[in-house]
């Protein structure tokens, strides 16, 4: 509710500000837009105090969650220094069990409103907890609370003042009935005849009653038009019927009451009232020029003496909000003669310029948007120690919004910083671990975790490095060879190995190249399978599957699978052998992934192509087009003597990508031979090159390791080489 | 029973007139025949005024409306003679007949058996 409550806020203050703009225009366009214009344009207005859409671009909704932050940082002591890290740690955990208790306490209530953020959806109420920063729930807590007892508060007084306007509305309408004269049958005639000229399907009542104070249409279902005489003459009575039947046609009594449910929402908002006077003044410009568009000018002439002749008979009812009137004021009056006089049919310019301003106003109740919820906050490395205190082992993926950042289960912390994943353990920040560097075309995933035995400092860190190729989109298969060859070596633990494990799941489901030409994020890899080479995308969404082709293929255990093809790879849907190819290929990953998460939901294949079955020869062209990603797939696909033949080649030709891709290869192989390795280490150590240095020395074993760093230590090299070993 | 204006009454006839019961098409047929063309607004807002005073009620066979009177055309001209009789002769029935005798709306013949009718009606048990 409170929620609620916080939309119609921010959608009055949207629509208040709209309003005004708008007023401003219509003042200074006033003879430049046609009065038609004038009047429908409120819709915009409307729109904007009913509606919470918004654009890109969401003024209010930013204002809203700017206050609501603020609101929460005064209760923040601790939250001053992010980076303070281990020190205030133990100072803070009274403080926050504390306010734990607290929370807890109010977490029941918390979850009835938690029920309408929607990003709480699915959550534990302990997570819930946990993304309002503990010593801020307290605060969030009051402020919720109070939020829904204005929202019930509202909703009430406008329920109330909504129904009691249909009520009178309804007893004006029917005393208008039950005082009034059916027509004569002359006057229904003509009126008859009127109706049919304006093309009206519906029947359309005429009643005379003395009591109201002009002529004017009510209802919906059972028309009518009420005169208050039937003593007008021929054209007074034909012009009178013209407008009051426009308001028909055009459903005006609906805008009306548009615009009064509207006023009810926002009955808190005084400058809403603005609205109904406008809608209704615009109502009437806009029907007289409709009524005289096709007039000559004598007979507008004529119309402005009806409209005369009307006010003239002034009467006791003036109640009329939810009818529509001949004339609603006097002052009116004038505009209303000046304006039919000065008709003029709007010239090409003057129909853009109303096009454009219709925009722009379209434009700005968009950018002026409406709340939109909680902002999503973004993570520091102390929240990391809270989530990962007070978190009792509960699976929890969060994701904010700021840059590549994200948390781990168990509040382990994941940053990006050039290409180089830091997964930050056991509270450690940025700040406490060395920096690492990839070359070009790789990226390095580094584990750092403390040692329990002393306080924060560069040798205090252990960490595990493993570097991959930087092509995003196969980087989950790609850690999961390595790390199982790794951790055959012994030169990865478990629990090293499920970290990274995970976070390349999560660096993958980020990554975004796009390849093929659909758009949307996914898992993606490229296969090869004689003669086709095809890239495969999962977790289609919905809306996309509709988008593409498809087709259903089964496979080897029965299991039906729909699989959609993006448009560049749509011929081959219809070749036998590609789809046979792809139900052995899925078969094959679907005994493989069995129920893992990223195993086979909505795939597509993104792009195919029969490349043929010559390898090698496709391998060397990839290489020379320095086309990375069907480069890897192909090489794979080599026997290790090429392989090692292109590890020279890549390093000859100084290419760190293929170097890496090709190491990779070769160790998940099993086929890395230690002299190989050692001897590049070797001459890229005697090269300078410190890139080739880094990736090569990953392969190298412990004690090779071990060797290499005393030996760096006694020539005296400081850094980098000696920090990158140290970072392995 | 609310009075009704001669067009209404017209209306009425030609429902009557078609065995109590009518569709749009067939009384704006009869209409234009009368030489009556309204429109087809007019007609039936008169239509509607009748339903609303409870002379017809409308049904739906398919998707076009059917007029059915409530008040046959003796009902009507009974409460009519009524209503004109208390309102004019303030109930004396003699009065009436009177006028008719006078104005010579009546002849000796029809006088004789209106009499005969009136006792007749006078005696139940006879």
């Amino acid at each position: 509710m409170s929620e609620v409550w916080k939309v119609i806020l921010s959608l009055s203050l949207s629509g208040t500000v709209l309003m005004g703009m708008l007023l401003l225009f219509c003042r200074i366009f006033q003879r430049k837009l046609s009065r038609g214009w004038q009047y429908y344009i409120w819709l915009a207005v409307v729109a904007r105090l009913l509606i919470p859409f918004s654009g890109e671009l969401n003024l209010t909704g930013s204002v809203f969650a700017e206050l609501e932050q603020s609101a929460g940082q005064e209760s923040l002591p601790a939250e001053e220094e992010p980076h303070a890290g281990q020190e205030n740690l133990s100072a803070g955990t009274e403080q926050d069990v504390g306010r734990l208790q607290e929370s807890v306490d109010i977490s029941q209530e918390r979850d009835i409103t938690s029920v309408l953020q929607p990003e709480d959806a699915g959550r534990s109420a302990a997570a819930s907890d946990h993304e309002e920063r503990l010593s801020d729930s307290g605060k969030a807590e009051q402020n919720g609370a109070e939020g829904t007892a204005a929202g019930i508060l509202w909703l009430i007084t406008a329920a109330a003042l909504l129904i009691r306007k249909i009520i009178i509305y309804q007893r004006f309408i029917r005393r208008m009935r039950a005082g009034s004269e059916p027509a004569d049958l002359e006057l229904l005639e003509r009126f008859g005849r009127i109706v049919e000229e304006m093309g009206i399907k519906r029947t359309v009542e005429l009643r005379i009653n003395g009591l109201a104070s002009s002529p004017l249409l009510a209802g919906f279902i059972r028309p009518m038009v009420i005169l208050p005489s039937a003593e007008l003459s021929e054209k007074d009575f034909r012009y009178t019927a013209f407008h009051e039947l426009t308001h028909y046609r055009r459903l005006d009594v609906c805008y009306k009451w548009l615009v009064q449910f509207v006023i009810c929402l926002h009955w808190f908002n005084p400058f809403v009232r603005l609205l109904g006077r406008e809608t209704d003044r615009a109502c009437e410009f806009a029907c007289d020029e409709a009524v005289v568009a096709e007039f000559t000018a004598d007979e507008k002439r004529a119309y402005g003496d009806t409209l005369l002749h009307a006010a003239e008979s002034g009467s006791v009812w003036r109640y009329h909000a939810g009818a529509v009137t001949l004339h609603e004021s006097g002052k009116q009056l004038k505009g209303r003669l000046e304006a039919v006089m000065g008709y003029r049919k709007r010239t090409g310019w003057m129909k853009a310029l109303s096009m454009t301003l219709a925009a722009g106003v379209l434009g700005s109740a968009a950018v002026l948007g409406a709340y939109a919820g909680p902002k999503e906050e973004e993570t520091s490395a102390f929240d990391c120690e809270e989530a990962g205190l007070f978190s009792d082992g509960k699976e929890e993926l969060r994701f904010t919004s700021g840059g590549d950042d994200f948390l781990l289960t168990d509040g382990i912390h994941v940053i990006e910083r050039d290409e180089v994943v830091y997964i930050l353990c056991d509270g450690l920040t940025e700040e406490d671990v060395p920096l690492a560097g990839a070359v070009d075309g790789t990226m390095i995933m580094v584990v750092h975790q403390a040692r329990s035995d002393s306080a924060r400092s560069a040798a205090a860190v252990i960490s595990v490095s493993v570097t991959l190729s930087s092509d995003r989109s196969r980087i989950l298969e790609e850690a999961e060879e390595i790390c199982r060859k790794m951790q055959q070596k012994g030169i990865l633990s478990e629990n090293d190995a499920k970290l990274i494990l995970e976070t390349a799941g999560e660096l993958q489901k980020r990554a975004l190249p796009v390849h093929g030409d659909f758009d949307g994020s996914y898992y993606q890899s490229a296969y090869y399978q004689a003669p086709y080479l095809f890239y495969v995308g999962y977790d289609l969404t919905e809306e996309a599957v509709k988008k593409y082709a498809g087709t259903e293929i089964t496979l080897e255990n029965g299991e039906k699978l729909y699989v959609s093809f993006a448009d560049s790879a749509r011929a081959l849907m219809e070749e036998e052998d590609f789809l046979k190819m792809l139900c052995t290929q899925f078969s094959e990953f679907r005994s493989r992934t069995g129920s893992r998460v990223s195993g086979l939901r909505r795939p597509i294949i993104s792009s195919a192509e029969a490349v043929g079955y010559d390898v090698e020869g496709l391998a060397e062209a990839y290489y020379e087009d320095d086309d990375i990603g069907h480069f890897s797939v192909m090489v794979s696909e080599l026997s290790a003597d090429r392989q090692k033949e292109y590890l020279e080649k890549a390093y000859q030709d100084h290419n760190a990508a293929v170097l890496s891709i090709v190491l990779g290869c070769l160790y998940q192989n099993g086929d890395l031979k230690e002299e190989w390795i050692r001897s590049l280490v070797s001459r890229a150590y005697e090269d300078g090159d410190i890139g080739f240095f880094a990736i090569l020395s990953a392969y190298l074993n412990e004690q090779v390791q071990q060797e290499w760093y005393e030996r760096l230590k006694r020539e005296g090299e400081e850094n980098p080489r000696a920090r990158i070993l140290q970072g392995l | 029973m609310q009075q009704v204006s001669d067009y209404e009454r017209e209306l009425m006839k030609m429902i009557w007139g078609n065995g109590g019961t009518a569709r749009y098409a067939e009384i704006a047929e009869a209409l234009s025949a009368k030489g009556m063309n309204w429109t087809k607004n007019t007609i039936i807002t008169l239509l509607a005024r009748l339903v609303d005073k409870g002379y017809l009620k409308t049904s739906k066979i398919g998707r076009r409306n059917q007029y059915t009177a409530l008040v046959s055309e003796g009902e009507y001209r009974i409460t009519q003679t009524e209503q004109f009789v208390n309102k004019i002769y303030e109930g004396d029935v003699k009065g009436l007949v009177s006028a008719l005798i006078r104005t010579d709306h009546l002849t000796e013949e029809d006088y004789e058996e209106l009499k005969a009718f009136w006792e007749k009606a006078g005696e139940p048990n006879e």
